[in-house]
């Protein structure tokens, strides 16, 4: 009789280094693993808990302003290229990878109001309150880096300036909206609708001819470059800070309202904004797109969500605050995927929905937003009584993301 | 000349009825108006003109109020110039005279006033505006493909990768060479071993391959590793030899070298000194020189105790036999042995398991442990009927309750089944009619109606007359297994013969459910909620009876019909009711009996534990606390839920998911390692956005988007083909099948 015995190949568990790690065989069977929904939730808890124990966003600030900063650009051909203007007409340029200030410059006397890099990248022009436009060259080693390529000085006072994404063709806003060409000291075309100053202006990445400006008058004005008028324009119950584009979708920006929220649309349908993203517990400053299209960052006086700059330093926050800074080992970023995917996976249970809502605010800022969602929790159940005490019909619902549209100007037309 | 327009034509007539107008006033008016009806004036009109002022006679004054139009009123169109030429007569310049006229009468062409500037600004930005609105639609299936994608990576358009080579920097246009350039070109350009950039090949290679079979070029290949693999064990043995510093072994070495070549050197030599060890083999196996039996190795076993030398000695001699008397076994006989073995394990394998197996069959005690659940059932089933008598003395009120229930679920047995049955029927019965006839559609929802009738009788007298419907229910059911064989023949005709059965049958069970319908419309009055269950399965007959005594009811009962009616369907009070005591009986401890089989007794299959051993063994239940909804009718109060799992569960069900079973499946299916493939968990783990650290996302170009679109339409274009080629394919294995 011969006695058979169970064999294993050893190349099978045998480690080849003693670095390896040991080789874990696993039966997938489902009827044998009968708590593996609770497990994972096990470890979803414990990754989101993780996830804000690790959430340190702050990298580095650059510091070198000797007054407020008012304003930033980034270069659209240099990952690691920023300018920046401050309260005190100095504009700086930063090496962000060893988070040095290549150059300063004395550029305009009172504030830098406007800063933006043109598409090649080659230069960056500045609006300033001294009425001036002035070119700079991005090149830091260049020798007449200290003095502006081109001056132009203006009949009034600029408060902003975008470039367009494909030509060398930028548009300034003020008491109207001007759009410029390299070549010539006047503005090309201007525009003007209504009375008010504008704010700001932004040209559209993707269809790089439209531009949007915010005007003080609380409204959101729509441009073609091409043509000789404006072509829309929307106004919320509250002025707009600023806009933004999405640089993956032409026909959707942002808006960073002064009632603390920020509303997105679509420039094809101004009735009625795509989505309303609020939690601001003060005005929205500034608003930006990722380049990706899907996450955009916003700013306000709360410092809530602050990415940019204040007082006299820039400083440079993480878009995920518990993300490793650096290469990752392959095992690390499966860790941290399988991280991910658990909390969007669990991401509706109330334990793990509070922990990854979870922020340390300072005092005032909490207090700010307990108090805000009284009042709105207040508002609400008024409406309520009022829609039950009253005719059906007389207190119509309105859709959150359409209240807080005054008017589109059709609708305008219509009444005039 | 007048024929062309008929309004000047009536003019003129006009004209002429005035002139006349004036000269005879005593014309009958009736003739006139009939006059003027004929030729087609409005005869009010007419009438007001007579009040009119006329200029009768010439004078030299001339008001300027009364100079109006040809017929002397406002009302009518100014003398147009051609009128006027109508008196012309003809001559020759009258034509130019119209011809020129002509130019002054046509229409004139002018500009109009420009819109005032903020109107025309509107209409400008409107027009724009739409323009633009068109012109984005084209992002939208981008767009859109982007939102919904699962995964997408950025930048969109990594750019390709391609190393310059030297061939194409020279062929550069424009540039003159310098002459190291020429010469270096001028040897690349015909040279084989050049690296071709559409080519994974060079040409040199490409001819190598050729000339060369792919056996040979193994075969040489593996003779090189051998090769190779020797030199390397060879350099490393040296290496290994060279360190030993031992004098000894190195003279050892030298004189074993020294044989090696001497053995080398002449062939003949070795093969006599095999030759010799091969006879001194059989010498040593014939004598027993070197064993012990010899007279020193006697003596030296007997010194060997004493001398260790003379132990070692012998030891020597013996392994001098051994070495002697070995020999090197070829491969072959091992294998045959080995061969032979492997015969005689598998026979006694197989005999083995066939033993195993039959013992396995046989034996009863294998068997029990093979139908282990059955066994376990079969005890259960053992110890149910004591249980049950048990818990009837305890509580004997509870069960005459349940047993009502029982009764009632016992009527609507059959009701089941003929429901069961009908459905099946019906379902045969649609397949056969596709296959033979579709013009007994008509006949066969008779004979469905005539079912469903029979069925709600059956329902509405089953207290009266259960069995009896049950029997019908058979008889129908026979009739119509019967009638499916036949239907294979002719389905036309069974279904008329099966709607003539049930409507023969049906008639003495209307006649019952008349009586039945009485009784039941009389508890209403008295019993509300009984009246509520049975109201639900009221027939028409009874809704008839009903409506009759409606008219004597108050009308609070009138009220609880209209709810009764509204909820006809669905029987809530009993329903609830039921349920409520479905739960309390779950949650009620139950008699546990622990009594094993076998142990102090006899066991095996079909013998139950003794009834002394089940008693013994029986676990009474503690008693529970009293239920907190035993006193709320209408309330059930889950006593089982755990406040501290209940703080970690979701209350409502999130927004993309409609109900709770979906987005429990999406809960409970793991996305771990633990639990998954390794390729299924990097899927499952895939982010939705991947970025390239370090590079640039520029904003979406037209281009590239639209190059993506038409890939995305190729790839769907691609997938049709292969579908349909698929297809194609699995018809003609089909065909093949058949044939």
């Amino acid at each position: 009789m011969k006695v058979k015995v169970l064999s294993r190949n050893p190349d099978d568990y045998v480690r080849e280094t003693k670095r390896d790690i040991h080789r874990v065989f696993r039966n997938y069977d489902p009827a044998l693993h009968p708590f593996e929904a609770p497990r994972e939730y096990t470890r979803a808890l414990n990754a989101v808990k993780l996830d804000r124990v690790f959430a340190k966003p702050f990298i580095a600030s650059l510091d070198g302003h000797r007054d407020g900063v008012c304003c930033m650009c980034k270069s659209k051909q240099k990952l690691n290229s920023l300018f920046s203007g401050s309260c005190d007409g100095e504009l700086r340029q930063w090496n962000l990878t060893n988070r040095h200030c290549i150059r300063a410059v004395q550029a305009h006397t009172g504030f830098v109001r406007g800063l933006s890099c043109s598409h090649d990248g080659r230069v960056v022009v500045s609006v300033g309150d001294d009425k001036t436009i002035k070119y700079w060259t991005t090149d830091a080693l260049s020798e007449d880096r200290d003095k502006p390529i081109n001056t132009i000085v203006a009949k009034s006072l600029y408060t902003g300036v975008d470039h367009h994404w494909s030509e060398a063709t930028f548009a300034t806003c003020g008491q109207t909206v001007d759009i410029w060409n390299d070549e010539r000291s006047e503005p090309v075309r201007s525009y003007r609708w209504g009375t008010d100053s504008v704010n700001s202006v932004r040209f559209n990445p993707v269809e790089a001819n439209l531009c949007i400006s915010t005007i003080s008058d609380r409204s959101i004005v729509l441009y073609d470059i091409r043509a000789a008028v404006p072509l829309n324009k929307v106004v919320l119950k509250m002025k707009s800070n600023v806009v933004a584009w999405n640089p993956m979708e032409a026909f959707v920006f942002t808006a960073a309202n002064e009632d603390h929220n920020l509303y997105t649309f679509d420039m094809r349908n101004l009735n009625f904004a795509m989505n309303v993203h609020t939690d601001h517990a003060d005005a929205v400053l500034d608003v930006d797109y990722a380049p990706t299209g899907k996450e955009f960052v916003s700013g306000s006086y709360d410092r809530y969500l602050l990415s940019g700059s204040d007082e006299t330093n820039v400083r440079i926050w993480k878009a995920r605050a518990s993300e490793k800074l650096g290469t990752l080992t392959p095992r690390e970023q499966t860790a941290a995927r399988y991280n991910l995917k658990l909390r969007e996976k669990f991401a509706y249970h109330p334990q793990i929905k509070r922990i990854s809502r979870h922020r340390h605010v300072p005092k005032s800022i909490y207090n700010t937003l307990k108090e805000k969602r009284t009042m709105k929790e207040a508002q609400r159940k008024k409406t309520q009584n009022l829609r039950t005490h009253s005719k059906p019909g007389a207190v119509p619902h309105v859709a959150e993301r359409a209240k807080h549209i005054v008017s589109n100007t059709d609708a305008n037309e219509a009444n005039e | 000349m007048t024929k062309g327009n008929p309004q000047e034509y009536v003019k003129q007539l006009k004209e002429e009825v005035n002139d006349i107008e004036l000269s005879d006033h005593e014309l009958d008016d009736d003739k006139h108006t009939e006059l003027l009806s004929s030729i087609g004036v409005n005869v009010d009109v007419d009438k007001k003109h007579k009040n009119k002022q006329v200029r009768t006679e010439a004078s030299r004054d001339v008001s300027v109020f009364s100079l109006l139009g040809a017929s002397g009123d406002g009302t009518q169109k100014k003398v147009n110039l051609n009128q006027l030429l109508k008196g012309v007569k003809e001559s020759a310049n009258v034509n130019v005279l119209k011809k020129q006229l002509s130019r002054v009468n046509r229409p004139q062409r002018h500009l109009e006033a420009p819109l005032p500037k903020p109107v025309a600004e509107r209409l400008q930005r409107k027009v724009e505006y739409q323009k633009t609105s068109e012109k984005l639609a084209k992002w939208d299936p981008v767009v859109q493909s982007h939102r919904k994608a699962d995964h997408i990576s950025f930048p969109l358009t990594q750019p390709p990768l391609y190393i310059k080579t030297v061939d194409k920097q020279l062929s550069r246009k424009g540039k003159k060479l310098t002459p190291l350039e020429e010469e270096i070109y001028a040897l690349l350009r015909g040279n084989k071993c050049v690296e071709r950039p559409d080519h994974d090949l060079t040409l040199q290679e490409e001819e190598i391959l050729a000339s060369v079979s792919l056996e040979e070029a193994q075969e040489r290949r593996a003779e090189l590793q051998k090769h190779r693999a020797l030199m390397s064990y060879h350099e490393s043995k040296s290496k290994r030899q060279k360190k030993i510093k031992s004098k000894k072994y190195h003279r050892m070495l030298r004189k074993r070298k020294m044989k090696e070549d001497a053995t080398k050197e002449d062939d003949d030599e070795a093969e006599d000194a095999v030759k010799r060890a091969e006879r001194m083999r059989a010498e040593e196996r014939a004598s027993l020189r070197h064993r012990t039996g010899s007279k020193w190795a006697r003596s030296r076993a007997i010194m060997a105790k004493h001398d260790k030398d003379s132990k070692e000695l012998l030891n020597e001699q013996l392994q001098k036999h051994r070495e002697l008397v070995t020999k090197p076994l070829p491969d072959s006989v091992e294998s045959d042995d080995g061969v032979d073995t492997n015969v005689n394990a598998n026979g006694e394998d197989n005999l083995y398991s066939s033993e195993n197996f039959e013992i396995a069959s046989s034996n009863p005690w294998l068997r029990t442990n093979v139908e282990n659940k059955n066994g376990k059932q079969i005890v259960e089933n053992g110890g149910d009927p004591v249980g049950n008598k048990e818990t009837a003395s305890d509580n004997n009120e509870e069960h005459k309750m349940d047993s009502e229930c029982e009764n009632e679920s016992n009527l609507d047995e059959p009701k089941q089944k003929l429901r069961k049955w009908l459905s099946s029927e019906d379902t045969d019965l649609d397949v056969s009619k596709h296959a033979l006839d579709i013009s007994s559609s008509d006949a066969m929802v008779k004979f469905k109606e005539a079912y469903d009738k029979l069925q709600h009788e059956i329902s509405s007298e089953k207290k009266t007359a259960p069995d009896r419907a049950e029997n019908v229910f058979q008889d129908l059911k026979e009739e119509t297994i019967e009638e499916d064989k036949e239907m294979q023949d002719g389905l036309n005709e069974q279904c008329n013969n099966a709607e003539y059965d049930v409507t023969v049958r049906s008639q003495p069970l209307q006649i019952l459910s008349r009586s039945s319908g009485e009784s039941k419309s009389m508890k209403v009055d008295t019993d509300a909620t009984k009246s509520f269950s049975s109201a639900t399965k009221v027939s028409e007959q009874e809704a008839e009876f009903v409506a009759e005594e409606d008219l004597e009811m108050g009308s609070e009962a009138r009220q609880q019909m209209t709810i009764e009616q509204a909820f006809a369907d669905d029987d809530v009070v009993a329903e609830f009711a039921k349920s409520k005591r479905e739960i309390v009986e779950e949650g009620k401890p139950k008699v546990v009996s622990l009594a094993l089989p076998g142990w102090g007794e006899w066991g095996g299959v079909g013998i139950n534990p003794s009834k002394r051993k089940r008693r013994r063994f029986r676990v009474k239940p503690v008693p529970m606390k009293p239920r907190l909804d035993q006193k709320l009718g209408h309330v059930i109060i889950n006593e089982k839920r755990d406040v501290h799992i209940a703080k970690h569960q979701v209350n409502d069900i999130p927004f993309p998911y409609t109900n709770k079973e979906q987005f429990e499946r999406t809960v409970a299916q793991p996305i771990g390692s633990t639990w998954n493939t390794q390729s299924a968990f990097n899927s499952f783990v895939k982010p939705k956005v991947d970025t390239v650290m370090g590079s640039i996302i520029p904003p979406m170009n037209s281009d590239e988007a639209l190059g993506e679109l038409k890939k995305a339409s190729k790839w769907k274009e691609d997938r049709k083909k292969l579908k349909r080629k698929h297809e194609h394919k699995n018809k003609l294995e089909k065909l093949k099948m058949f044939l």
